[in-house]
């Protein structure tokens, strides 16, 4: 990414080794997550570093507003909900939010 | 902050609705009508309410601003009369409603008449709803009694500013009752919100912008048609 912004930028063309480094990493990516052990799976999917819905969110959405409680009792902290734009349509966001940083228990 | 400036800080005022209407003294009550002339001196309001159409962020809609230094906001038939006229327009207008709300419960000198307020504003939120209409309620300090029990909680989006007094029955009241002691926090608008009662407590600060964004979001067939 930093190379690609470097190559609009400057007069120096990487956009060669670019594309060269773009295939190792798919070449890469491919081979990692091809091979994957069912555990190595259950690892990736506890991983505390793995993105939530609101990272996504984030990611995916324009203007989000988050909504809460259910107006009788409580609020859910393990799900997330809202409002947001899509692009330019109006949607609404519904998500399960674990917890970023697993309890020393 | 009173009713007047609130709109001010959040919208353009285009015009303002049935601004005629004047509370009588239907049931005789001692010294009424001389307080209702005091605070009609006093805040240069007519009643409690201001209601009208205005833009928010060029977004029109039609709103009902609550003045708590009008008789303590409380609902006689006049702030009934005009809360529920103000969704009727909004609903033959197909605008959305915004309601900003300050009371301190219904208003004592009309007796069972402020009372009659609450089930006639829920019933033309009911139909404005059922159409359709977009409702947005945000309850300011203190919203109680009567009001809150019914168009304040009628939104389909409820806000309220931090530390708002939001309740029905008074704390007092439900301690003698229930012998128990409440805690600290009882009936603020971020005890409510703990208890799922708020979508949002939202400072005035961030309101325009919030108010904006949920206005252009539920504009029909999307943002930009």
């Amino acid at each position: 990414m930093k190379l690609k912004r470097f190559t609009k930028d400057s007069e120096i063309d990487l956009s060669d080794e670019i594309k060269t480094l773009e295939k190792r990493l798919a070449l890469l990516e491919e081979d990692v997550y091809g091979n994957l052990k069912p555990w190595d799976r259950v690892q990736m999917a506890r991983h505390p570093e793995r993105p939530t819905t609101l990272d996504y969110i984030q990611e995916i959405f324009t203007d989000f507003i988050e909504f809460h409680g259910d107006r009788y009792f409580g609020d859910d902290p393990a799900i997330v909900a809202g409002i947001a734009f899509y692009k330019d349509f109006p949607v609404t966001v519904i998500g399960h939010q674990r917890e970023k940083i697993r309890r020393k228990t | 902050m009173r009713g007047k400036e609130f709109i001010v800080c959040s919208m353009k005022t285009l015009e303002e609705w049935d601004q005629q209407l004047i509370s009588t003294n239907p049931l005789g009550f001692p010294d009424y009508i001389e307080k209702l002339e005091k605070d009609r001196v006093k805040t240069g309001l007519n009643e409690g309410v201001v209601t009208g159409k205005g833009l928010i962020d060029g977004q029109a809609t039609a709103f009902s601003v609550m003045d708590a230094s009008f008789r303590m906001g409380s609902m006689g038939s006049v702030i009934g009369e005009k809360i529920a006229r103000a969704v009727e327009h909004a609903r033959e207008q197909s605008l959305p409603f915004i309601i900003f709300t300050a009371s301190g419960g219904a208003r004592m000198q009309e007796g069972v008449l402020s009372l009659m307020q609450m089930s006639k504003t829920s019933v033309a939120i009911n139909r404005f709803s059922q159409e359709g209409g977009l409702m947005i309620s945000v309850m300011t300090h203190p919203t109680t009694g009567g009001v809150s029990a019914s168009f304040a909680s009628l939104g389909d989006y409820n806000f309220a500013e931090p530390g708002a007094l939001i309740g029905f029955a008074g704390r007092r009241i439900i301690e003698q009752t229930t012998r128990e002691k409440l805690p600290d926090d009882f009936q603020t608008a971020e005890f409510l919100f703990k208890h799922g009662q708020l979508d949002r407590v939202v400072h005035r600060h961030d309101l325009k912008p919030l108010l904006a964004t949920i206005l252009k979001m539920h504009q029909k067939g999307g943002a930009h048609q």
